[in-house]
């Protein structure tokens, strides 16, 4: 749906001339030591359709301007960005506006709503500034309020509503032409913890729902782990790994990826498959457990048995899963090198 | 302790210059001014006469009196006049002003005049209303507009004092409640009961054409900066010199190219009430939230949408603001309009301020007063407001109060009149007067505190400011150079030295370089008394909540005080001459040395005083060590306020009489059309000071802020 290739974003004096010179490739602390600013460094991803890519990182890792190059929002110093088949840098100021108008949403860490502005109206602006009527705005915003739960509440400000009820209204104006992209950008950071529970949940019903290809920006792993297919970590503007969670927490890539996943509850993430061995010797009559279940679903029953249990993927077995390895595998011994080398 | 030092890399001198503070930092910077003044006291011989007294230059007073001539009776280019091109121009306003006074006061007949100027009008006027209301308040002010021009054509009697009381109790009502309300009924109330109904209409009436039209121009100006920064580049530093120019200078040139008038009186404050706006406008743009406008672009608005729908409406408290400052500068120009034969309350003031009469001065004064602080109230109260969702559950008439209250009082109102024409008009002997009162006291001042205020005016006089003058003119302007670009150099860099360098070279070969330091001797001197009153009263202030926001009340008041008025008590106590000046000063220009010293002590961090109490200091202590070495950078702010302040009013002292500098060439130049050119270069030399003064603070508080680590 979306696919950018080596898209930097550099600031400080005449950034192209810098990247040129270094034939668009430059080391990081080449661009360092000429004092420009590395915000996004040679990203390269592909958001397929459907599904829900979480970049993470922390703050000033440029995972905002990154979003903001895929939207255009930011021009990125170099790269290709494609949009549905569309090259998105080389749209005209009228095409952009016009995808932005019909194929994209986004949703904002600190809400971004217009003050002066309803529920109702903030909702539909999207819709007003392409010149539908009023009578279409005016059921558009009622069916809107109620998928994001506001029904009645549509003619209030607002700085009249909490912050949860806030970023509905930031979500529902994100939704109101139906896009087939949805950027969220921290969305929930700015919310109280309980409420960011509720609003993932919400979150994911409105998807179940919806079918949308997102980008959802996070600082919190277990937010990211939450809600993503899948994870890209970035550091200091580069994506350092791509992948399912389970794939970063059982083969990260740096010691900074390592970090993230240390704390993870890792039986929520752990699949059968990336902890079982050889089928080796299993009895067969130990009982079977899927390959793709999580270990906190199967793990009643490989510790109740006292012989390893068999893993099977579409009918075949593929291994065995034994107490030790599940053990191991979640409250390993010497927390990252035993987990890690249980998994492995 | 030896191995550090060898470890630490080693330190440039500029480094270690730039650590130091305190009192060497001082000496260090006094240094080279010390060095000149030894020489120039000790051997004079060494130090040519030219580097401590320049010669009488003239020439640019010359030049600007030239210049004003040929643009005055000269074809530019062969083409047009000047003069009349500004004739003609300030020649349009005289529709709206007149219609303006003939429906509050006058009363109108029919007179024609051509269309195009009544729908340039109402277009305008629905235009401001679209800008800072919607579309409510756009069909509001156009059919207001419509209104008046039916009013003209047709002709009807002036608003009704009955009905404009109302009005002003039922906006008090909707904009800030019951207390917003009879703040204003008491207000213009004030205005029909003393008797000074008729002079406050006129200035209302100016009012109500000057300010729409400063909104206006103010706010295309700060939208054009904000959009391009070529723009703003040549804005700022133009409204910088626009705003510290003092009042009066903007009156010379008016009065050579408009002629004397309402228009001219009018032009001046457009003027004048320009800038603020155009600032307002361009902060508020340039605040809107970027997620804000992010949400526009990927909503999909052009940028005529972004602007219209997004940028505007977002940044509407921040007009409001503007419009606050615009009616504020209106009322602050009321009396110094009628310099240029302005009518309003400003010319019955000035003419009994002139002949002593202080009672009656004093009532208009007041009547200024309490319609800056009703306007000022009210604006902000419109300000403030924000938007609430409308309960559909409540009747039409429960949802509209106020609207219906409003055409209540109109309807009333007219029927009243009908009833008794004293509806129409307050009679004469309903009015009452207080003067009779406050000429008594002034009497009794004269009478029994004669010897000690004059004992005191004298000693003043002969004891601390002429010898101080003399300090001052006596200062070689050489040295001061040096001195000032030494302060500069430590706080900016070689930029800004080179920034106040020109300054006061441009002082000294101005031609006015005592008259300079005549003007700023007294506004340093009042810079003193300013910081000692002003100083620990905030302190005072800061110190609990309470205390707090009953001087914050205070100050607000006192900030809405039209300049001009500052100098009526002071003259009931000691008649003319510097110390009528320095205490009308003093009064001024406390406020910010107040506010200032309240805002840095209350801004420090509680935490950070906590901490501090936690380390055992006491109350003073806390004080001493934590929260003023704080709070300094923001009292030095304050300070350069009170300078800006107090050369405003220095030169409007000048009024008064009795002392001399840049205000007296102001003043001169008003009287004799041949000298204004003198009085302008002289205001330029006022706007010149503050700008000195203001660059070295800001740049010192901004380094010391970024030091400290607060905002």
């Amino acid at each position: 749906m979306i696919s950018c290739r080596d898209v930097w974003k550099l600031y400080g004096p005449d950034p192209e001339k810098f990247l040129q010179q270094h034939g668009g490739e430059p080391s990081i602390d080449a661009v360092k030591e000429s004092g420009y600013i590395p915000a996004v460094v040679s990203a390269s991803l592909d958001v397929m359709p459907g599904e829900i890519l979480v970049l993470m990182g922390l703050s000033g890792s440029g995972k905002s301007t990154l979003v903001r190059c895929l939207s255009r929002l930011i021009e990125p110093t170099s790269g290709s960005v494609h949009f549905g088949g569309v090259d998105l840098l080389a749209a005209s100021g009228k095409e952009l506006i016009n995808i932005r108008r019909h194929r994209m949403g986004m949703v904002f860490q600190h809400f971004a709503l217009f003050p002066h502005r309803t529920v109702a109206e903030n909702i539909v602006f999207p819709l007003e500034v392409q010149g539908v009527d009023s009578a279409t705005r005016q059921s558009r915003a009622d069916e809107i309020l109620t998928l994001v739960g506001l029904e009645g509440r549509g003619g209030y400000y607002p700085r009249e509503l909490s912050g949860g009820q806030q970023q509905r209204v930031g979500i529902g104006r994100s939704l109101a032409v139906e896009p087939d992209v949805w950027f969220l950008d921290e969305p929930f950071s700015a919310l109280d913890p309980l409420i960011r529970r509720e609003m993932q949940d919400e979150f994911l019903r409105l998807q179940s729902v919806l079918h949308k290809t997102i980008v959802f920006i996070t600082h919190d792993f277990s937010e990211a782990i939450r809600l993503a297919d899948r994870i890209a970590i970035l550091y200091e503007g580069q994506i350092v790994q791509i992948g399912r969670a389970e794939e970063l927490v059982t083969q990260p890539a740096t010691d900074y990826v390592r970090a993230f996943a240390r704390d993870v509850q890792r039986d929520r993430i752990l699949t059968a498959r990336s902890v079982m061995g050889d089928v080796g010797h299993a009895a067969a009559d130990a009982g079977t457990v899927d390959a793709g279940a999580v270990l906190r679903e199967i793990a009643p029953a490989v510790l109740a048995g006292t012989s390893p249990m068999l893993v099977v993927e579409d009918g075949a077995t593929v291994g065995s899963l034994t107490r030790d390895a599940v053990i191991d595998a979640v409250w390993g011994v010497s927390d990252s090198e035993g987990a890690d080398s249980g998994a492995r | 302790m030896a191995a550090t030092v060898e470890s630490a890399p080693p330190e440039s001198l500029r480094e270690r210059i730039r650590r130091t503070r305190g009192w060497r930092m001082a000496l260090l910077l006094l240094s080279p001014y010390i060095v000149i003044q030894i020489i120039h006291q000790a051997a004079p011989g060494l130090f040519p006469d030219f580097l401590s007294k320049l010669g009488d230059f003239r020439f640019l007073p010359d030049w600007a009196n030239e210049a004003l001539l040929y643009l005055k009776d000269e074809e530019l280019l062969g083409l047009f006049n000047f003069k009349d091109v500004t004739r003609t121009v300030s020649g349009w306003l005289e529709y709206p002003l007149d219609l303006s006074e003939q429906l509050l006061i006058k009363g109108g007949e029919s007179f024609g005049i051509g269309p195009v100027p009544w729908v340039v009008f109402i277009v305008l006027f629905t235009a401001v209303g679209a800008m800072i209301g919607g579309w409510k308040l756009a069909v509001l002010a156009g059919a207001c507009s419509l209104y008046l021009t039916v009013f003209n054509t047709f002709g009807f009697g002036a608003v009704p004092w009955v009905v404009l009381v109302g009005l002003f109790i039922v906006v008090g009502a909707k904009l800030g409640g019951p207390w917003l309300a009879a703040l204003a009924g008491a207000c213009s109330l004030y205005l029909a009961v003393f008797d000074t109904w008729e002079d406050s209409m006129i200035t209302l009436s100016i009012v109500f054409v000057v300010a729409p039209l400063a909104a206006l121009f103010g706010w295309a100006a700060g939208l054009a900066a904000a959009k391009a920064r070529w723009f703003e580049a040549l804005l700022v530093p133009v409204l910088n010199v626009m705003q510290s120019m003092p009042h009066f200078s903007y009156l010379l040139p008016i009065s050579v190219f408009i002629g004397i008038g309402d228009e001219a009186g009018a032009i001046a404050t457009i003027m004048f009430a320009i800038p603020p706006m155009a600032r307002l406008t361009l902060l508020g743009l340039r605040s809107v939230p970027p997620e804000v406008r992010e949400a526009g672009l990927m909503s999909g608005c052009t940028k005529w949408q972004m602007l219209w729908r997004v940028e505007m409406p977002a940044a509407r408290p921040q007009f409001m603001v503007g419009i606050n400052q615009v009616l504020m500068q209106c009322f602050g120009m009321t009396v110094l309009a009628s310099f240029v034969g302005t009518r309003g309350l400003g010319l019955p003031l000035l003419n009994f301020l002139q002949s002593l009469k202080i009672g009656k001065a004093l009532e208009f004064g007041v009547a200024i007063v309490l319609m800056a602080i009703m306007l000022d109230r009210l604006s902000q109260a419109a300000g403030a407001r924000r938007p609430e969702h409308i309960d559909y559950s409540k009747s039409w008439l429960q949802r509209h109060p106020f609207w219906i209250a409003g055409a209540g009082v109109v309807v009333g109102g007219m029927v009243l009149t009908r009833i008794t024409e004293h509806a129409q008009v307050l009679p004469k002997d309903w009015t009452v007067s207080t003067a009779p009162f406050w000429e008594e006291i002034v009497d009794w001042v004269q009478l029994n505190l004669k010897s000690p205020l004059g004992y005191f005016r004298d000693f003043m006089i002969v004891e601390v400011l002429f010898p101080m003058r003399d300090g001052f003119q006596a200062l070689p302007w050489i040295g001061l150079l040096v001195l000032v670009a030494a302060v500069g150099w430590r706080f900016g860099g070689w930029r800004l030295a080179a920034i106040v360098a020109t300054f006061v070279a441009y002082l000294a070969f101005s031609g006015f370089w005592i008259e300079s330091m005549e003007t700023l001797y007294l506004v340093v001197a009042a810079l003193i008394v300013s910081v000692v009153i002003g100083v620990p009263i905030g302190i005072f202030a800061s110190t609990t909540d309470r205390r707090y926001a009953a001087v914050q009340v205070v100050l607000d008041t006192f900030q809405v005080l039209p300049s001009f008025i500052y100098l009526i008590p002071v003259v009931m106590l000691f008649r003319v001459g510097p110390v009528a000046a320095l205490t009308a000063i003093v009064i001024y220009a406390t406020v910010p040395a107040v506010r200032y010293t309240m805002l840095g002590l209350r801004n420090v961090p509680d935490d950070m005083i906590e901490a501090a109490e936690m380390s055992g200091c006491t109350r003073t202590q806390v004080l001493r060590k934590v929260k003023f070495p704080m709070a300094f950078p923001e009292i030095m702010l304050g300070m350069n306020q009170v300078l800006l302040f107090g050369l405003l009013l220095v030169i409007i002292s000048a009024f008064i009489g009795g002392i001399d500098g840049l205000g007296d060439d102001i003043l001169l130049a008003r009287t004799e059309q041949a000298l204004v050119g003198e009085g302008i270069v002289a205001g330029f030399n006022v706007a010149v000071i503050g700008l000195t003064a203001d660059q070295l603070i800001t740049n010192y508080a901004r380094q010391r802020k970024a030091q400290l680590g607060i905002d």
